[in-house]
């Protein structure tokens, strides 16, 4: 069924994904040209703050074109709307990151520079995929699903207060984020436990709404 | 007796403006029933609370004797809906409109569905943005009847279309209907009802005023027309609704045996069409006092 909705989203959507895809595929681009020491620091950013915006487009758009009611009575259960969209974010990301990796490999072989790693990423970067995910996307998702447009407000309008007054003040940030990046596992399991928290707070929400 | 198809007991739902208040009927397979009601009566928020659009606050819906809240999303499968003002994706087709719809549902029958199209007049390259309502409508229609749907609920389903449609139209839900079928069908053109219903769910201010065989209610509802020097101090006589002018008041009872023994020879007692008992119904405030015309 989450395939059956995936298909259903590219069909009824891929216009309106044009466009980001586009400036995710010209980024792509600019990641690949760049040097080596910033090239993954600008896919990294990249991947953490287009792709959570391609769920919500979608969303919004079925929301905006009075079509959710439609995709809600269909044989599909509120928990797999909600899937979807969580699986979107993965998709995508995946997408992109494997695209990134194919890019950076060909280029790798047309000059003839070996060995070609496996990774082009470091497992810090790929953790910082993570957080960036988890701020970016599953902190404003519940509230999106469960208020709409006025819920991503609040949550990407709460999300930036969070992050200036963390600028402005004197936090030891830096040292937290070290810190937690020496414990991998540690850190990936708390990145999966919030994403999971982010999916069930959709899923409570999302189930109460009225259409 | 065999356990109705559809059953709603005891919905509830409250919101600020409006209040469904323990709805309870049934409707057996086989059968047409019309839902009506003046506007804002919640007839739109029923249809949706079948559909597991609306959460309802209380009370059960089992569809085939299965609760909608649980195994809403299996169920589905077998209930069909249009709304009253069917929305599709605009810039697509509607042959891709189409076959996204299909592909959730195993039963699709696609040669019905082409004939659907063609006897609708509509061409499956055309965009849907390029629809009118009543085009959209009949688009909406072709999904829903290709898909082996036990229950249709359609909302309004002939506004916005052409009477020679409409008539097209119900004729056609009628041939589908079966010993394992039924259709649900609110709307307020009552000719549409008069015509194909065989049964009828009156829904004033959130709540059942009856849910009855056209011919139960053609043999208990009447309207009374007469003077007004017959109408009591409070201007109420009991009636169910009340439409006075300077020259008499039209009365809607639901005991029309009672009230041609209590105005025999001094007014005229009349059987009420669904028009009737729908306009007059309107006309009665909560307090019982008439309206002036």
């Amino acid at each position: 069924m989450l395939l059956e909705l995936l298909r259903r989203d590219l069909r009824l959507h891929w216009g309106s994904l044009v466009v980001p895809i586009l400036i995710l595929g010209m980024g792509l681009g600019a990641v690949v040209m760049a040097d080596e020491g910033t090239r993954l620091t600008g896919l990294i950013l990249e991947t953490s703050f287009l792709i959570p915006m391609l769920p919500v487009i979608i969303h919004q758009r079925e929301s905006a074109k009075g079509t959710l009611g439609d995709l809600l009575v269909l044989p599909v259960s509120r928990a797999a709307v909600v899937r979807l969209r969580y699986a979107e974010v993965l998709f995508f990301t995946g997408g992109l990151l494997l695209l990134a990796h194919a890019a950076v490999w060909v280029e790798l072989s047309v000059a003839a520079r070996h060995p070609i790693p496996m990774s082009v990423m470091s497992r810090d970067q790929f953790l910082g995929v993570g957080v960036l995910l988890i701020f970016w996307f599953a902190y404003p998702m519940p509230l999106f699903l469960g208020w709409g447009m006025k819920g991503l407000v609040v949550g990407y309008g709460s999300l930036i207060t969070l992050v200036v007054t963390l600028a402005m003040t004197e936090t030891d940030l830096h040292r937290f984020i070290d810190a937690s990046m020496a414990r991998p596992v540690a850190m990936a399991l708390v990145l999966a436990g919030l994403f999971t928290l982010s999916y069930l707070l959709s899923l409570k929400f999302f189930s109460r709404r009225d259409f | 007796m065999s356990s109705p198809l559809l059953r709603i007991d005891g919905l509830a739902k409250r919101f600020p403006e409006f209040e469904l208040k323990s709805v309870s009927f049934g409707l057996p397979a086989g059968l047409l029933m019309g839902l009506i009601g003046p506007n804002g009566a919640g007839k739109t928020t029923l249809l949706k609370a079948i559909l597991g659009l609306v959460k309802p606050d209380a009370g059960m819906i089992t569809f085939q004797g299965r609760d909608l809240a649980r195994e809403g999303a299996a169920l589905r499968a077998r209930i069909a809906y249009v709304s009253d003002e069917p929305k599709f994706m605009p810039g697509v087709r509607l042959r891709t409109l189409k076959e996204v719809h299909a592909s959730f549902f195993p039963a699709w029958d696609e040669a019905r569905w082409k004939s659907l199209m063609a006897d609708f007049g509509l061409d499956p390259q055309n965009k849907s943005d390029t629809l009118s309502l009543g085009q959209r409508t009949r688009f909406a229609l072709t999904l829903a009847l290709s898909r082996d749907a036990e229950l249709l609920v359609l909302d309004e389903p002939t506004t916005g279309l052409d009477p020679a449609f409409r008539r097209e139209l119900l004729a056609r839900l009628a041939a589908t209907l079966d010993d394992r079928r039924a259709i649900l069908f609110s709307t307020h053109i009552t000719s549409d009802l008069e015509v194909r219903a065989d049964l009828v769910t009156l829904l004033r201010d959130g709540e059942v005023v009856f849910s009855h065989s056209q011919d139960a209610l053609r043999d208990s509802w009447g309207v009374v027309k007469g003077g007004l020097d017959l109408l009591e101090t409070d201007g109420s006589n009991g009636f169910q609704g009340l439409r006075t002018n300077a020259h008499g008041f039209e009365g809607l009872t639901d005991d029309v045996e009672s009230a041609r023994r209590r105005y025999e020879g001094r007014a005229l007692v009349e059987r009420a069409s669904l028009e009737d008992i729908l306009v007059l119904l309107g006309r009665r405030r909560p307090e019982g006092k008439p309206h002036a015309a």
